[in-house]
């Protein structure tokens, strides 16, 4: 257990990290709260996690999804803060915050899209395999992997297409 | 302009599975013929960025987070893992939930069942990859030099080391293999060195007898001056 234990430390690290990046909206508490609450749901999901990837990168998009649903709480729960989850930090990385947010959607597309097409995306994009490693790591034929592929693409497409439009109206 | 068709949804899939390279003259021409193609090409170029930049982002936070930690607060939160696994175990749930029908399933979850609860230290952990690494180069460094790296290599089994240049993303062909070897390190030819960039994505992959690949781990290194 302490194995796992260890490994699930990054839960809070990246809710930190996070936070940081969206202007410390959370206090230490609330991070720790969250944290739990993120370990919760990892805990539940825990039999679909097929070791396709590392358990670290199975787990980051739980974070970022609780990370976004306690964001939009406080901002609904305290107004004046709106603006300051919108401006980017000082130690956040090169992305706009527009891609930020974009990147928040892309986590929350895969996980609508699932296995086994959300898998060979993010084998591709995440881990870096090529569709050959991705066949042989799924057990399935080298078309079927690429297939797989271009049909996650055209529901990304659609899913990220819709989320602009929203975010437009 | 010619009208879209089934031929040209197939261009745009060879085209985007890497069977065609961009400025391949097939796909110039339906993109040039065709405002379809040319609409769905940008949509998928938009979404490969949008994937690239989720990512880079996810491993610039894994690789943060890793370096990161040693507060009071996660040791509290690592101490709550502990305490749910002695007063929940999470197999009990889902054995009996899935007691019927998912045998196979089953059979994969007490494995990482037995794991978590520390009972096993044998096939659990090698699905979780303990201990595959990269030692070195990691961070800013003088010179990439040997790359070093740790793992319970079984007999027969065998890592692979990828080096991609950063600056083209971890979805981009790697720029130089280390091939299948059985040692813990690696060490280019000076050439090879010399042609690397000034930062590196490194990919070790771990592969059992069988050939099957077992485990994955990246780091990113950098050169203090170039």
């Amino acid at each position: 257990m302490d194995v796992f234990a260890e490994r699930m430390k990054i839960i809070p690290r990246v809710l930190n990290l996070q936070n940081r990046r969206r202007g410390a909206l959370l206090d230490e508490q609330e991070i720790e709260d969250l944290a739990q609450d993120t370990m919760a749901l990892v805990w539940s999901k825990l039999d679909v996690f097929a070791g396709q990837s590392s358990l670290e990168s199975w787990v980051y998009p739980f974070c970022l999804n609780t990370m976004a649903n306690a964001v939009r709480k406080k901002v609904r729960r305290t107004p004046a803060l709106e603006l300051q989850a919108d401006e980017p930090q000082a130690d956040a990385p090169a992305a706009a915050a527009s891609d930020r947010l974009g990147y928040d959607e892309v986590h929350a597309a895969l996980a609508r899209l699932g296995p086994p097409r959300a898998d060979v995306i993010r084998l591709k994009y995440f881990d870096g395999l090529t569709f050959a490693e991705i066949a042989r790591r799924l057990s399935v034929p080298l078309d079927t992997a690429k297939t797989w592929y271009y049909r996650g693409l055209q529901f990304l497409k659609e899913q990220l297409q819709a989320g602009a439009r929203e975010v437009e109206a | 302009m010619s009208p879209h068709d089934a031929a040209h949804d197939e261009v745009l899939f060879r085209a985007m599975v890497g069977d065609l390279l961009p400025g391949a003259p097939e796909l110039e021409r339906i993109l040039e013929s065709c405002s379809t193609c040319r609409s769905e090409w940008n949509d998928f170029q938009s979404v490969d960025r949008a994937l690239a930049g989720a990512g880079g982002e996810m491993s610039r936070d894994l690789e943060l987070a890793r370096q990161s930690g040693g507060t009071p607060a996660e040791e509290r939160f690592a101490a709550a893992i502990r305490a749910r696994a002695a007063a929940q175990p999470p197999s009990r749930a889902r054995r009996l939930a899935r007691a019927a029908g998912f045998l196979a399933a089953a059979a994969a979850l007490l494995l990482l069942v037995r794991h978590f609860l520390g009972g096993s230290s044998e096939a659990p952990l090698e699905l979780l990859g303990r201990g595959l690494a990269i030692v070195s180069p990691a961070g800013t460094v003088e010179r990439y030099g040997t790359f070093e790296f740790r793992g319970d290599l079984e007999q027969g089994g065998a890592f692979v080391l990828r080096i991609r240049d950063a600056a083209l993303g971890a979805a981009s062909e790697p720029i130089l293999s280390s091939g299948r070897i059985a040692a813990l390190s690696f060490t280019p030819a000076p050439d090879a060195e010399a042609r690397l960039p000034a930062h590196i994505l490194m990919q070790l992959d771990l592969y059992d007898a069988n050939g099957v690949l077992r485990d994955s781990r990246t780091s990113e290194a950098r050169l203090a001056r170039r």
